[in-house]
């Protein structure tokens, strides 16, 4: 009874989170973007909660499963991230306004939009940990946040590729792109507490904490650059303001795109996960190797 | 109501009792934030037509590094002279010793702040001495003193806590700095009461928020 009460509230926070982020999102006109991040969500932030809730009761076939599914995902990510290729490089044609550079936008945008799912995994999966002490959820939050610092890493590189010769400069202090920085310095952040943490328990239970007060925070650094630039009118030639005016291949190589990424982003994070409970054995075989001694 | 306040006040009481008696806090920090506005100064150059840009940006560096020492400082304390687990003794709830803790670290906060903001207007020779201001400062200063009591809690339990801190504190406190500045700047300028009280009101949301949040979280910090 208490486990379902708790599922059903992470999901209110999880609705909760989406709404405003979609909220902040539409204020911006980027309609598209913030659609295909619910979608995303939706696909993948619930299978990653449940698959950690049914872990708990079910270890053995748990471990099946996720054998499993990263045999099945991997494969299926190769070919995905083949075709993508293709499609990017020999298909799709070249822009008519930003030329070749337009061609890392199927790289660019996938990655931002898996880049906000870790906010949304980590603030459910923290509430997950302080209710129900659970490691699973502990380490959903971890893997999230390493999947998250690695797909904000490339997200920010490859819009500075994309920036350097469209904007003429390397970065640029707008409101997604400060976003991101936080957040990516808020993920570093979390690495670093857990690190610091006198012991493993205090690190789950600290890092715990900030990652539900990072999430909701990122949602608010998104609100107030988003202000704060309205007083600079900079019209922002982001990449969500040429979805409108995509060629029709252009559309099809972007959710071919968006579809390899969340593969990719979802083989990464059961690979942690996994390799998070191989790191768990260890450390209790050490505990009894000392034990024994 | 009363048996939540009273225990709230009287934790708050005994870090001004403390530093009434040893003014530790403070004074150094108040020394540390008179000397980074003057490498500020020293820094930017800033001359009569740039000053109106660059002296709220400076006010508020100089007043986040100065918060980030505040609360450091008045765990630390706790820390150092193992009050912390007479404080996790207490019979009272952990949302009190939250508040008491965040009411002491915003009074030391608003002290410091108070008083560099007259030294600050003679040396960049910026009108800062305006009723208005006195809202901006409140409404940040509490948004700041709310996360900061959080992540002190949490940073003064690591190794290097000193880094930890800031680390955790300066990227969570952008949103209200970036209202902070902007509402600053309009202060000195004059113009567009209109935008003031949006970004009041921004901070004000903002210490709402993390108020709420850090009050729910503080307990988590404090386990052994």
């Amino acid at each position: 009874m208490r486990a379902a009460a708790a599922v059903t509230l992470g999901w209110v926070w999880v609705a909760l989170n989406a709404l405003s982020a979609i909220y902040a999102l539409s204020k911006t006109g980027l309609g598209v973007m913030w659609f295909a991040e619910l979608l995303v969500v939706a696909l993948l932030a619930s299978p990653g909660a449940l698959l950690v809730a049914w872990g708990r009761r079910r270890p053995q076939r748990y471990e099946e499963f996720m054998q499993l599914a990263k045999q099945v995902l991997l494969p299926i990510t190769g070919v995905m991230m083949l075709l993508t290729l293709s499609m990017v490089f020999l298909w799709v044609p070249t822009d008519a306004n930003l030329g070749v550079s337009q061609r890392i936008f199927y790289f660019h945008v996938p990655l931002a939009i898996m880049s906000l799912l870790p906010p949304f995994l980590v603030s459910l999966s923290s509430i997950g940990y302080l209710w129900r002490r659970n490691e699973g959820w502990d380490a959903l939050s971890l893997s999230a946040v390493e999947v998250g610092v690695l797909f904000t890493t490339l997200t920010l590189a490859t819009g500075s590729i994309w920036a350097r010769p469209t904007w003429g400069v390397w970065w640029r202090w707008d409101p997604m792109l400060t976003t991101f920085f936080i957040l990516w310095l808020m993920y570093l952040g979390y690495l670093l507490l857990r690190a610091y943490a006198p012991s493993p328990d205090q690190g789950a239970r600290y890092s715990a904490v900030l990652g539900i007060v990072g999430s909701v925070n990122s949602v608010i650094v998104y609100m107030a650059t988003v202000w704060w630039n309205t007083q600079h009118p900079e019209k922002v030639v982001g990449p969500a303001a040429e979805a409108g005016s995509l060629d029709a291949r252009m559309g099809v190589a972007l959710l071919v795109a968006f579809a390899t990424f969340a593969l990719l982003f979802a083989y990464v994070l059961l690979e942690r996960l996994s390799l998070r409970r191989d790191e768990a054995q260890v450390e209790v075989l050490r505990a009894q190797l000392e034990e024994a001694r | 109501m009363r048996e939540f306040w009273v225990p709230v006040a009287t934790i708050a009481w005994k870090d001004l009792l403390l530093e009434l008696r040893t003014k530790e806090i403070v004074t150094s920090v108040l020394v540390f934030a008179l000397v980074a506005v003057v490498v500020f100064y020293f820094a930017l150059r800033p001359t009569p037509q740039t000053i109106g840009f660059v002296a709220p940006g400076v006010l508020w560096v100089a007043f986040t590094f100065a918060g980030s020492l505040v609360m450091m400082r008045t765990f630390v304390l706790e820390k150092e002279q193992g009050s912390l687990e007479g404080l996790m003794l207490c019979p009272v709830s952990r949302d009190v010793l939250y508040f008491g803790k965040l009411i002491s670290g915003f009074l030391f906060m608003l002290v410091v702040e108070a008083a560099i903001l007259p030294v600050f207007s003679v040396l960049f020779d910026a009108p800062l001495l305006n009723p208005a201001l006195f809202g901006v400062l409140v409404l940040t200063t509490l948004g700041f003193a709310s996360v900061g009591t959080l992540f002190s809690a949490i940073s003064v339990n690591t190794r290097s806590r000193e880094i930890m801190l800031p680390i955790l504190f300066f990227p969570m406190v952008v949103p209200v700095l970036i209202a902070a500045v902007a509402a600053t700047a309009i202060v000195l300028d004059g113009a567009s009461q209109e935008r003031l009280g949006q970004w009041l009101a921004f901070s004000g949301a903002f210490a709402a928020i993390f108020v709420t949040l850090s009050a729910l979280l503080f307990g988590y910090t404090l386990e052994e």
